[in-house]
Order: structure tokens, then sequence, then C-alpha cells
């Protein structure tokens, strides 16, 4: 009996280092995404290792749930983005977004300030979005997603992200028309 | 971002200014996170206590646990059970005769005590007796002696002692006009005379109460 009982806790034991090695694999696949995802959405790195953080400790409660590689991805993609937005809506009016945001390729001191002003624009635009076709620019310009991609972690169908993406497109070169015709917008 | 979807609804303008927003934008979202940030993500998740699936996890080995132990007290119940019922098969313990059972011994001794528990009708036993609901209690057979097998036991009204006790001798002695009932003449006096249909006369009845006395006295006579 009690060798029966130590082998069956010894198969518990085995089987929680088993979902602690999963765990640990996506977690090295997906924490970059997870990061990116909040980064477009807070553009602060701090902010969004902390959001990712975040989601990862969420995902772990949950992960007997979320083995399998593709659902893991998607639901953290989910929650991640909420949780972003949440943070970025409670910090909304103490933060300056814009000073914030980097930019990775500046050179000059001159190519700097030019492209935080892109940058600047460019999240502008992005931010007047909707928020359904917001995650979709941002989600297919992260990692190179295609549309099937995206859809998988939105879990909506392809077509449905290619309206998407066509809207946001047009939505984000109206605004940012609208930014280069008119510096006072800015 | 792949750069395969069409964006020909666009003016050339726009296309041009969404190219070169979706460049800066993979740029911008190519940023890394820092060098420690998994190791990080690993230690707010041991801050965190143990995930919900663990916690059920050792509910379900406590239930589990539990339902072995009843199991295995049930199957040792079983085989004490069963190990017993081979005792009395075998006669090695009288405990196993059941109580329901009445010998003709105990039957001598109820009659004696005036056990009005019983009811006068029941029989409750005959061991000789081949009926099916025996053939379902191997205990029973099992608890009466084969040497009693062939004696019937009945449980009789104490207050019909005496009446039964007589028709016993009576028996015993032999009643030279005692009729015992074989096939042939319960047939016979079963037999039914036939049935004649005849005309019968019914006298009117009249309304008046006068007449209707006179009719009713004539009828009595």
């Amino acid at each position: 009996m009690n060798e029966w009982a130590g082998g069956w806790l010894e198969g518990l034991v085995t089987a929680d280092h088993d979902l602690d090695a999963e765990f640990e694999a996506r977690l090295r696949e997906s924490s970059t995404l997870a990061f990116r995802v909040a980064f477009g959405v807070l553009r602060q790195r701090q902010d969004a290792e902390d959001v990712a953080q975040e989601a990862f400790a969420k995902a772990y409660r949950s992960f007997w749930q979320l083995r399998d590689r593709d659902r893991f991805r998607a639901w953290l993609v989910r929650v991640t983005w909420r949780l972003a937005l949440d943070r970025w809506r409670a910090e909304r009016r103490r933060r300056t977004r814009e000073q914030a945001a980097e930019s990775p390729a500046a050179g000059s001191a001159e190519d700097a300030a030019q492209a935080r002003d892109r940058a600047a624009h460019l999240w502008r635009a992005i931010d007047a979005l909707p928020e359904k076709l917001r995650v979709v620019i941002v989600l297919a310009a992260i990692e190179g997603h295609d549309l099937s991609e995206v859809g998988r972690l939105l879990g909506i169908p392809e077509g449905t992200v290619k309206s998407r993406l066509f809207l946001a497109r047009k939505g984000l070169a109206e605004s940012l028309q609208c930014l280069v015709t008119d510096p006072s917008a800015r | 971002m792949s750069r395969d979807r069409s964006i020909s609804a666009l003016t050339d303008e726009q296309n041009r200014l969404v190219q070169a927003a979706e460049q800066d934008l993979d740029r911008l979202l190519s940023v890394e996170p820092s060098a420690d940030f998994a190791a990080r993500i690993r230690m707010r998740v041991r801050e965190r206590e143990r995930p919900v699936w663990w916690h059920g996890r050792w509910m379900f080995a406590a239930a589990a646990a539990a339902s072995i132990v009843v199991i295995a007290g049930t199957a040792l119940a079983v085989g004490t059970i069963g190990r017993t019922r081979e005792h009395h098969a075998a006669g090695t313990s009288p405990a196993g005769l059941r109580r329901d059972v009445a010998l003709p011994g105990e039957t001598r001794r109820l009659d004696r005590a005036g056990g009005g528990a019983h009811s006068p009708t029941s029989v409750l036993a005959t061991a000789a007796r081949g009926d099916s609901r025996r053939n379902r209690l191997p205990s029973t057979r099992a608890a009466v002696p084969a040497d009693r097998a062939a004696s019937p036991v009945i449980v009789i009204d104490p207050g019909r002692r005496d009446s039964v006790d007589r028709l016993l001798a009576m028996v015993r002695e032999g009643i030279p006009n005692l009729p015992v009932a074989t096939p042939q003449n319960v047939a016979e006096d079963l037999t039914v005379s036939p049935v004649v249909v005849k005309e019968i006369e019914v006298p009117l009845l009249l309304v008046s109460d006068a007449r209707s006395t006179a009719v009713i006295e004539d009828r009595d006579k």
C-alpha cells in the first residue's frame, strides 16, 4: 500500500514537473510576443514588461487549461492586450506617452528628433483607430504575423482580419494625411 | 508585417503613407524586453501562490484516497462474509442458522412459551419443500441439518394446539371415513348439475295500496 501510494505521489510530482517544463517552454517562445503586444499599447518599456509579467502570472494559474500552444498564445495575446489597455487607461492622464516612445533607429540628434516626431504621429494615428482595428494592425506588425496567424490569435476568421486590416490602413492613411497637411493638428 | 495584402482602394498618396507607417510600426514594435525579463516573470510566478489546478489536484488526490479506503473496507467486509458463509456451509458454526427458520424443536419451544408474535397462519419454512424462494436462499439450505430436512415444520397458533393435536392423533390412529382428496374425487365433488331454464310467471303488481297488499298476501300463500 505504501509503495503504491509512494508511486502515486511520485506520479503527481512528475506530472507537476511536466507542466512546469511546458510552461517554461511557452515562456521562452512567447514572452517577447507578450511584451511587444503590451508595448504596442503602452509604448513604455517598464510598463509593458510589468503587464506582460502579470499576463504570464495569470497564464500560470490557468495553465492546465492552456497546454495547447496555439491556445496559449491566443489567450496570452488577448489577456496582455486587455491588461495593457487597462493600464493605459489608468495612467493616461499623468503620462505623456509621446515622450516615452522610443526610437531604436536613432542616429544623430537631428535624426533622433525626426524619428521621434514620426513615431509620435504614427502612435497618434493608431490611437485614433477603433480598438478592433488597432489590435489587428498592431498584431500584424509584430513578428511578421500574417492574416491567418492574427485570426488565430484573436479567435476571428481570416476574412474578418482582412477587412479590419483594410479599414485600419485606410483610417491610418487618413489620419496621417491630416497630420501632414495640417501640422496644427499635431 | 506581410506585404501581400491589397490596399488598392487607397490612393497613391495614402498607399505611400501607409507603407511608410507600417515600416515605422514594424521598427517600433521590434523592441526587445530587458535581459532579465524572463527571470522576472519566473520570479513573479513563484511569488504567487500555487495555481488553482495544483490545489485541485490535491483535492482530487484526497478524494481518490478516501475512495480507495472505502473500496478496500468494502472488499474486506465482503471477504469476511464469504468466509463466514463457507464456515456455515461446512457446518462449523451454529451462528449461521437463520432465525426466520423454525426447526421442530424451536417450534415446540415457541408453543410452550406462548409466542403470540407469530401469526397462526404463517408457515415460515419447510425444509422438505422445494419452492423457488428457498432456492434463492442458500444459507437457509445450509442452516437446516440433513437429518431434519425430511420433516416438514409448521408454526401454529398455540390456541389451536389442542385441535391440531387431536387431528394429528386421528391421522396417526387412522380415521375410518376420513376422505382423502385425490384429483378424481375432487373432480366428482366439483361436478355441477345442469342448469335448467324455466319460464316463470310474474304476478301483476297494482299501484293501489290495498290491492298490492292483497297481491303480496296472495303470493305469500
